[in-house]
């Protein structure tokens, strides 16, 4: 069996700390409910209209395109070390990116036809 | 790398077709028009099939350890085939998928699809976690499919939270697995539990239970299973359909292989032995009860339909579960029988439910009063399905359930789990018998003219119901298949 007391002990005082900050701040803090502490703070201004208004939702799609692509580039680094040293053994690994490449650029073209990227 | 790419050909095929399919939706737009993208699945799992069929015999670890194909893979491999085939098939006489949807539905089909053969393909846990959640998020898409349906879109986000925290919990136990035994490919894996001979076994079932999680969320089993039947009902049938045959079955399969390759060793007769110190049998057997008890006992109460077959979907995995408690090459085939079994009766039950819904615009009971007199063939054929969910003889469930208890009680100490198993098979045919009673013993409401099927549906049902019935009596060959597979 592991020794699990230090874990235990590193529990009980985090939950500890938790319920102990929650029993004071209740206890000790200074209860004043006049409505303007009880709005929505908005960088200190007077908070104005409804939060739920409507944004075009092409924004969303770039972002989420952006993530995507963005992680699919990040693929490239480290076949760009090994790349050198497995061309001796043959160019497979090319093919390979290549072949990654292709389906990347096919959804490109998806992206692109289905004009995703327009904002007007 | 080239004999790796030429084991993995049906897969390129599936991403071949899907990258076509791509390209064909994005540049003629007329595409969409039609049924076009769907009867484009339907060949491309056809060709992919044949690929299997072409790289059978290749078995072995590719793409330096990362995937394993045995005589296993091949067998899921025509099911997911048959799977996303049958679904596409059955999506277009449905009413649920909206027409310019189409396009994207056969995308993620086939995408799932390919995603499915990842699952049980995976020999390594980065690719199990990938497979999982190439099939989670396309899961995700594809229950939140009818847009304007607000219980499509709870259904949706029920999934994604769900599957959010399982995967997350399974993370967390490959890395704990990662720890213990310094690597993350199976083999390596049951290497070195050999050599730790099962020391600190706290961490190392802490770990195993937090990677249940991830598969039992897939396959729905006890602990994790609450998000099945709003998905189920939320989701448009096709969908549902596809759900409830497909990931489960990938989950079943990605756990097979992970006991069969990490958890144990063949031995030189074909019997699979877990490790010394690992002793998972009595909590398997536990989860199995309980899944098959917690569904068929939340099936009674149920008045819609998807949702009774979404429980009882629950309890079919059970029943299933049974077959992983004795790690017998019978206990095996019987999983592999009760697959093919369930495969065809659970895609007919739930296509029947989508053909009533599509009529009526309900699936609860009250939709299905008087549906044999007005729709006489799906009323036999609904009849046949879940006489054979009962597991009632001369149907394909009856088979599947005798051989996965007549292998469990081969193995000592769990004459309860088969009893208990058949227990719950009675239980199942009170709610099933309910859904017949409305279909055959009731007033149809309202209108009383027969309905003429069309010929899709009406080819596809029977099509599903003979296998069902045929299986019952003539089940040898399926056998004889099943134990060349478990070989291999």
């Amino acid at each position: 069996m592991v020794n699990l007391v230090p874990i235990a002990i590193l529990l009980g005082v985090a939950l500890l700390l938790c319920i102990g900050i929650l029993v004071v701040t209740t206890l000790l803090g200074p209860k004043n409910p006049v409505p303007s502490r009880l709005g929505t703070y908005e960088c200190g201004v007077k908070p104005e209209g409804g939060a739920h208004i409507p944004f075009k939702s092409s924004f969303y799609l770039i972002a989420v395109l952006f993530l995507l692509f963005d992680v699919e580039a990040a693929f490239f680094l480290p076949w760009a070390l090994v790349y050198k040293e497995s061309l001796a053994q043959g160019p497979s690994l090319l093919w390979a990116m290549l072949i990654y490449l292709g389906l990347m650029t096919i959804g490109l073209a998806y992206i692109l036809r289905k004009k995703i990227l327009r904002l007007t | 790398m080239l004999i790796s790419l030429k084991a993995f050909l049906p897969e390129l095929t599936l991403v071949g077709f899907l990258a076509a399919l791509f390209l064909l939706d994005g540049f003629i737009p007329k595409v969409r028009e039609n049924r076009f993208p769907l009867i484009w699945v339907m060949v491309s799992c056809l060709a992919a099939a044949i690929a299997t069929g072409a790289v059978k015999n290749m078995s072995g670890a590719f793409f330096s350890g990362m995937v394993a194909s045995t005589g296993l893979t091949t067998f899921f491999r025509y099911f997911f085939l048959f799977a996303g085939g049958a679904t596409a098939y059955l999506t277009l006489s449905s009413g649920e998928i909206e027409k310019r949807g189409r396009s994207e539905f056969s995308i993620l089909l086939l995408c799932m699809t390919f995603g499915l053969s990842l699952m049980t393909l995976s020999n390594h846990f980065l690719m199990l976690y990938i497979g999982i959640e190439t099939v989670s998020i396309i899961s995700f898409v594809l229950a939140g499919f009818a847009r304007e349906s607000l219980r499509s879109n709870e259904a949706s986000f029920k999934y994604l939270v769900y599957g959010g925290v399982c995967s997350g919990l399974m993370i967390y136990g490959i890395s704990l697995i990662y720890g213990y035994t310094g690597s993350l490919a199976y083999p390596q894996i049951a290497e070195a539990l050999l050599k730790n001979n099962g020391t600190h076994p706290f961490v190392f079932y802490f770990a195993l239970f937090l990677v249940y999680a991830g598969f039992a969320y897939k396959i729905s089993s006890f602990p994790f299973h609450f998000w099945t039947p709003d998905v189920y009902e939320g989701s448009p049938t096709p969908v549902a359909t596809f759900f409830s045959v497909g990931p489960k079955a990938a989950g079943i399969g990605a756990l097979l292989h992970f006991l069969m390759t990490a958890l144990s060793q063949k031995d030189a007769n074909g019997t699979w032995t877990l490790i010394q110190g690992i002793n998972i049998a009595p909590v398997l057997a536990l989860l199995s009860a309980a899944t098959m008890v917690v569904g068929n006992l939340s099936a009674v109460a149920q008045t819609n339909v998807k949702r009774i077959l979404a429980f009882s979907s629950i309890a079919h995995v059970g029943y299933v579960l049974m077959g992983f408690v004795v790690m017998t090459p019978a206990a095996f085939v019987s999983i592999i029988f009760y697959l093919i079994a369930y495969c065809a009766m659970n895609i007919g039950a739930f296509w029947i439910v989508g053909i009533v819904a599509d009529q009526k615009g309900k699936e609860d009971l009250a939709a299905f009063k008087g549906l044999g007199w007005n729709m006489p063939v799906v009323g036999v054929c609904m009849a046949i399905f879940l006489f054979s969910l009962t597991g009632i003889p001369l149907f394909s469930g009856f088979i599947g359930k005798f051989l996965l208890f007549g292998a469990l009680i081969q193995m000592p100490g769990y004459l309860w789990l088969a009893l208990l198993g058949v227990l719950n098979s009675v239980i199942s045919l009170y709610y099933y018998a309910k859904i017949l009673r409305a279909i055959w013993l009731e007033k149809p409401e309202g209108t009383t003219g027969s309905v003429k099927l069309p010929m899709t549906q009406l080819v596809g049902l029977v099509g599903l119901a003979v296998p069902t019935i045929v299986l019952g009596l003539f089940f040898s060959p399926v056998l004889e298949m099943a134990q060349k597979w478990i070989a291999q």
